[in-house]
């Protein structure tokens, strides 16, 4: 439960093909998805007592903030964004179960490896849903949106190298947010001054940092580079789309 | 990915800090801090 109107659970075999039946009959996904991918179900019953949405930007942007937590939480993929689209007019008049006015399904995204939530996720999906509640409003772009964004867009890249640079945008939104200067070194120290108490990714913040700054492929030589010459960051990196 | 488990655990501890009312320029401003205060300068 995040809070008194949304639920993450899982589904059970009934509901799973009750479900898939449904996509099935609607939209014909058979070939998108495979029938395991879907274990869990985000379900958004009502908003804070508000009517149903005329517009589903008070759903997306709810749904967005619960994927961002499982997906801050620890690794795996779930996915909903094209499914939520697809099925949001229909479903907002036409719910799957007869108690649920909205669901969303979560599902394992193509490139990644499958999310398995566990009952001991529980408080940390809910604090980390909580904080990007307070972070990040509908309306506003909050500091960390464009980090977040970048973050979330890495799941849906296929080759490392995208990947890569999306989560090197990340880390620039982030720790080199303020920095006009000394980029490289800064990236470094404040990432491991930020990890230092944190044994599964000590070694990690090293790793990134060297990754970003010397490279694992061609491509990505070749931005490290520019990065390294002219003092820029991935903001640069940016720029190459 | 490991470069993405090290992403995951920066914004996470961002999004924690932010949300408790820090401002993202103090949360870096300390961070500079404490690293200059680590090697004694």
């Amino acid at each position: 439960m995040l809070d008194d109107s949304i639920t993450i659970s899982a589904f059970s075999p009934e509901e799973k093909t009750r479900l898939w039946q449904d996509f099935l009959v609607d939209f014909g996904l058979a070939n998108i998805f495979t029938y395991e991918s879907a274990n869990h179900c985000l379900v958004i019953t009502e908003l804070s007592g508000r009517p149903v949405p005329s517009t589903p930007e008070p759903l997306l942007h709810i749904a967005r903030l619960a994927i961002s937590a499982l997906r801050l939480v620890h690794e795996g993929e779930v996915y909903a964004g094209p499914t939520f689209g697809e099925l949001l007019p229909p479903r907002i008049m036409k719910p799957t179960f007869p108690d649920v006015p909205y669901e969303l399904q979560l599902q394992r995204g193509p490139f990644a490896a499958r999310y398995v939530l566990k009952d001991t996720d529980t408080d940390s999906v809910l604090t980390i849903f909580h904080a990007l509640r307070n972070c990040l409003s509908e309306h506003k772009a909050g500091p960390l949106s464009l980090a977040l964004r970048r973050f979330n867009l890495s799941y849906g890249r296929e080759a490392p190298d995208d990947q890569i640079i999306d989560l090197a945008i990340a880390l620039d939104a982030s720790l080199l947010a303020d920095a006009d200067r000394d980029l490289a070194y800064k990236l470094l120290v404040r990432g491991s001054a930020l990890l230092a108490g944190i044994p599964e990714v000590k070694e990690h913040s090293v790793t990134l940092a060297a990754l970003i700054l010397h490279g694992t492929s061609s491509c990505m030589e070749a931005r490290v580079s520019q990065i390294s010459n002219r003092r820029t960051s991935s903001r640069l990196i940016q720029r190459c789309y | 990915m490991r470069a993405r488990a090290t992403v995951r655990a920066v914004l996470a501890n961002y999004v924690r800090r932010i949300a408790a009312g820090v401002t993202l320029e103090s949360i870096n401003k300390a961070l500079d801090e404490l690293v200059l205060k680590r090697v004694g300068a």
